[in-house]
């Protein structure tokens, strides 16, 4: 695949600026803590086979670029699917709050119309829809959404495949039309579900530009799932470490750096 | 239709090419999602031979080859089932579109929505109950029967999807089977003298039709059609909308609910309620091919109802491909077509009955032409589920392109 010779950043920066529905998000990044934009608190979830999570709190706020670090089954997608609203895992207790207003017991799709892009796991897509449709398709179920022309422009690898069914790309193609579904519907946050996992570490840096020039350009907040705290740091500017259904660090990508003994401890590098 | 009239016996012919004219010009015809977009496909290397205006002319084809392979569809079918070496047997061409509605009326919710209905006999059967009580019972015209058989089938599909459409895959299967049932039980009970109990209803002849020896006519102000071309013309317009429906943004949704419906909901997809109007949709597209068959058979017959009916139609959705536009089409055809052909002959010629070296006697073992069908059923089904017979001749056809993309730049290096 052709992503790492793909025009760079410059090319992408101009695609940003040239789109005018950014004009309408506020951007203060520096959002005081209190009023957060998504909030969980004391989220507590489970499935049949048991409770996975034990009290979850998250504060982030507007233009955040943040990371959920945690071992395998530590909790990382069972918080997003509870963010997300999903039929399973259940909720037994605590909040979620998105821009000021609950998402527990709101219909998924509601909960993706509100402003929350999703990028799944495993770069899911709908296989036999080409790229476009599957584009098209989040940008005809939003409420505000970006043009399919915006969206691909910002994607130069993927604009000249839109007829090529989802199934016939390749896994870093297939990540960033998963990316590139998300940011269709014009969001105020995206949440990304280990979004460098079994990439090609040259295709791994390239949604790492990605992730920073939604943060940066479009001053969408993101939250993502990272099991690889090296990677995690070369994106994240703040970081959340779960572990055993717990948040027990909320750290800088310096002290995380520095704190060689957390790593070992929940993170096992 | 086990019994036919008698038709003159057909020598044994290759069947390779059989339902060559019914898929001729299908051959580029595939399921909408790729049809639009299609762009290296077997055609793909040929512009380059041609002038501009040629290659205007492949892409016009290539983005409406449904329609294209629909119209031929449509004008060959009965020449070719009336051919003495296919079945001999004009007829049937009626019966094979209006299962062919059905059946694609069908794979709307199984195959492209994801859902698979175990009753769907009962949409079926109330287009054919709604026209046969109107027109033999209350002496009203066609038309106010199959509209009342269609609404009724709209409304019904409608409120059964809300209650069931979300219970899950085997829930809903189960449901829609217990509700065929119980429709069907209904109708057997006959209510009110309406729907003739296991007798049906007979004689459901409109006085705009005219039926001599065994050809039907629709005579309308004058003017004369044969009854193919009434179906055919309705099974057409039928069948386009159910195209556009499925290139459709709705469309799309549906394919993306089939694919994967936690992500379709997850990127702000109303799940329910796309599944319920497909539901509904399919329900009425049904009745339609209902509300023709009751005129086809003169009446309503009670099995129209019964779980048989809806299970041929699982059966030949699955064996034609269930994920191509033209699957349901093919696999009606190859269904009715084998139906007919197995009970029919009883004698193999090897190699031809003019020039007979071996001939085997095969009156009795084809009486269980089902069980034949279903061995042929499950060898498809195992080597690829979804892609059924439409699928594999797809399949040949890209392999046979293929090949000539290969020969063809090999000529043209040289």
């Amino acid at each position: 695949m052709s992503a790492d010779d793909a025009p760079g950043g410059d090319g992408n920066d101009e695609a940003f600026e040239g789109d005018d529905t950014d004009g309408n998000r506020s951007g203060d990044a520096n959002a005081d803590d209190r009023d957060a934009l998504l909030r969980v608190s004391r989220l507590e979830a489970g499935y049949e086979t048991g409770q996975v999570l034990f009290g979850v709190d998250l504060a982030i706020s507007r233009g955040e670029l943040v990371s959920l670090l945690g071992r395998n089954g530590a909790g990382k997608s069972t918080t997003f699917r509870a963010i997300m609203g999903a039929a399973v895992p259940r909720v037994f207790g605590g909040e979620i709050d998105f821009a000021g207003t609950s998402l527990l017991g709101r219909r998924p799709d509601e909960i993706a119309r509100s402003g929350l892009g999703f990028v799944p796991e495993d770069r899911r897509c709908f296989p036999r829809l080409t790229v476009a449709e599957n584009v098209r398709l989040a940008i005809n179920h939003a409420a505000n959404p970006l043009s399919l022309d915006a969206v691909l422009s910002l994607f130069p690898e993927l604009a000249n495949m839109r007829g090529k069914e989802a199934r016939n790309t390749s896994g870093g193609e297939q990540q960033m039309l998963a990316i590139a579904r998300a940011l269709a519907t014009n969001p105020e946050m995206m949440l990304l579900d280990e979004p460098f996992e079994g990439l090609a570490p040259y295709v791994v840096r390239r949604i790492e530009d990605i992730v920073r020039e939604i943060n940066n350009e479009r001053n969408i907040t993101v939250l993502f799932v990272e099991q690889n705290a090296v990677a995690a740091m070369a994106v994240a500017d703040r970081h959340y470490v779960l572990d055993e259904g717990r948040i027990v660090e909320t750290v800088s990508t310096e002290r995380l750096r520095e704190d060689a003994d957390l790593r070992q401890r929940y993170l096992g590098v | 239709m086990t019994d036919r009239p008698g038709r003159p016996d057909r020598p044994e012919a290759d069947d390779s090419d059989r339902f060559g004219p019914s898929t001729d010009g299908g051959e580029r015809t595939d399921e909408p999602a790729v049809s639009r977009t299609h762009e290296g496909g077997p055609a793909g290397s040929e512009p380059d031979v041609l002038s501009g205006r040629s290659r205007r002319l492949v892409s016009l084809i290539g983005r409406y080859r449904v329609p294209i392979g629909l119209i031929v569809l449509v004008l060959f079918l009965r020449p070719l089932v009336s051919q003495p070496w296919a079945l001999g047997f004009g007829r049937i061409a009626a019966t094979m579109l209006i299962w062919m509605l059905f059946v694609a009326s069908f794979n709307l919710l199984f195959g492209f929505t994801g859902l698979l209905s175990f009753g769907h006999a009962m949409f079926f059967g109330f287009g054919t109950y709604g026209v046969a009580i109107a027109v033999s019972r209350f002496s009203l015209p066609f038309v106010a029967g199959a509209v009342v058989g269609i609404t009724f089938a709209s409304a019904f599909g409608y409120l059964l999807g809300r209650l069931i459409v979300n219970k899950g895959e085997i829930y809903f299967a189960m449901l829609t089977l217990a509700v065929a049932q119980a429709v069907y039980f209904v109708a057997n009970r006959n209510p009110y003298e309406l729907t003739g109990g296991s007798n049906g209803i007979t004689g459901t002849v409109p006085p705009w039709i005219e039926t001599y020896r065994g050809e039907t006519t629709v005579v309308l102000g004058g003017l004369s059609v044969d009854w193919y071309w009434a179906v055919a013309a309705v099974f057409l317009i039928c069948a386009l909308g159910l195209w556009q429906v499925l290139r459709s943004p709705f469309g799309r949704s549906l394919i993306a609910i089939r694919e994967n419906e936690a992500l379709a909901r997850a990127m702000g997809v109303d799940t329910e309620r796309y599944k319920i109007a497909s539901f509904t949709m399919s329900g009425a597209l049904a009745a339609v091919a209902g509300a023709l068959l009751a005129i086809s058979d003169q009446g309503a017959a009670l099995e129209t109802l019964g779980v048989l009916t809806s299970g041929d139609a699982v059966l030949m959705a699955v064996l034609g491909g269930v994920n191509y536009f033209f699957g349901p089409l093919a696999g009606v055809f190859v269904w009715l077509f084998a139906e007919d052909y197995l009970t029919d002959f009883e004698v193999l010629y090897f190699p031809l009955r003019e020039f007979v070296l071996v001939s085997v006697d095969l009156s009795g073992v084809l009486e269980y032409w089902r069980f034949l069908l279903g061995g042929l059923f499950v060898v498809i089904v195992l080597l690829s589920p979804k892609d059924g017979v439409w699928g594999f001749l797809r399949g040949l056809v890209t392999r046979v392109a293929r090949v000539g993309e290969r020969l063809g730049g090999g000529s043209r290096e040289r």
